[in-house]
């Protein structure tokens, strides 16, 4: 569990790397860094939740299995079948995956779910986009916002949502069938 | 004539005007402060080509911000999150903070 730690506090020192004028290129890599921290974070967990405990590599072959895209997909799709329940309406998940579900999610689940999404499309503008200029301010909230999702991940790690919810990060697509 | 409401978007990833009318409302969650001098919405289509918006929330300029000052922003952040992602537009919302 050092790796996604390490991380986080390496995009703390890469954020504050200049006392006054920060570079682009520090900010940049503090958003991507923090953002790589919480994808380890719950590719290791969901790895150590889905994978059989031997053969031990098979556990390294689970975690290069998921995808950045379809883990955002995952997440905006938990969030947001939370709202649709508590405005009323029925969640898009098949009837099975919603019959494992209490709604409404724990607000530790959903919490870590919107800052992922959150991260990782500031990643994408952080390495992608040059056009952006990113603060300080803004990279430090977002590191705080990673740290306080470490802490609400711990706390909802163990619960059947979450287990549903890592399950869904490698057979979404196809639990449909 | 009257101006007609219309759920057509201008752009893709526009704002329907029903849409405005409730971001415009969402002002009123976030009282302006010290710390924080105006917040923007921004309407689009994130990486997914999925419909989003940018919120900016406007803070005063820090070259060192208190961990006080950061937990204050986060705090209007997830307010302001909580209240597009609880609401009925299936948009996704992203926050940033532009210091000036």
């Amino acid at each position: 569990m050092t790796l996604p730690r390490d991380l986080l506090d390496q995009a703390d020192l890469l954020a504050s790397k200049e006392r006054r004028r920060p570079k682009q290129a520090s900010l940049r890599r503090a958003i991507s860094t923090a953002y790589y921290a919480l994808f380890h974070l719950l590719i290791e967990d969901a790895a150590n939740a889905l994978s059989p405990t031997a053969p031990a590599p098979l556990r390294r072959v689970f975690a290069r299995a998921f995808q950045h895209g379809p883990m955002k997909t995952a997440c905006k799709d938990f969030v947001q079948a939370n709202a649709a329940v508590a405005n009323g309406n029925v969640s898009q998940f098949p009837k099975p995956v919603q019959d494992m579900l209490v709604f409404p999610l724990p607000p530790e689940l959903l919490m870590v779910l919107t800052t992922f999404v959150e991260l990782q499309e500031a990643r994408h503008t952080a390495d992608y986009d040059l056009t952006a200029q990113l603060n300080r301010l803004d990279v430090l909230s977002k590191i705080l916002t990673v740290r306080t999702a470490f802490a609400a991940w711990s706390t909802v790690k163990k619960t059947e949502s979450a287990a549903v919810f890592m399950a869904s990060l490698l057979i979404r697509k196809d639990w449909a069938r | 004539m009257p101006k007609t409401d219309t759920t057509e978007r201008r752009y893709p990833g526009a704002a329907t005007d029903e849409e405005a009318r409730f971001f415009a409302q969402l002002h009123s969650l976030v009282p302006l402060s010290e710390t924080i001098k105006d917040i923007h919405f921004r309407f689009g289509e994130d990486s997914d080509d999925t419909l989003a918006v940018w919120i900016t929330i406007h803070a005063s300029a820090d070259v060192s911000p208190s961990k006080k000052k950061i937990a204050e922003l986060n705090q209007a952040a997830e307010k302001l999150r909580l209240a597009v992602l609880n609401s009925k537009f299936k948009r996704w919302p992203y926050v940033e903070i532009r210091a000036e």
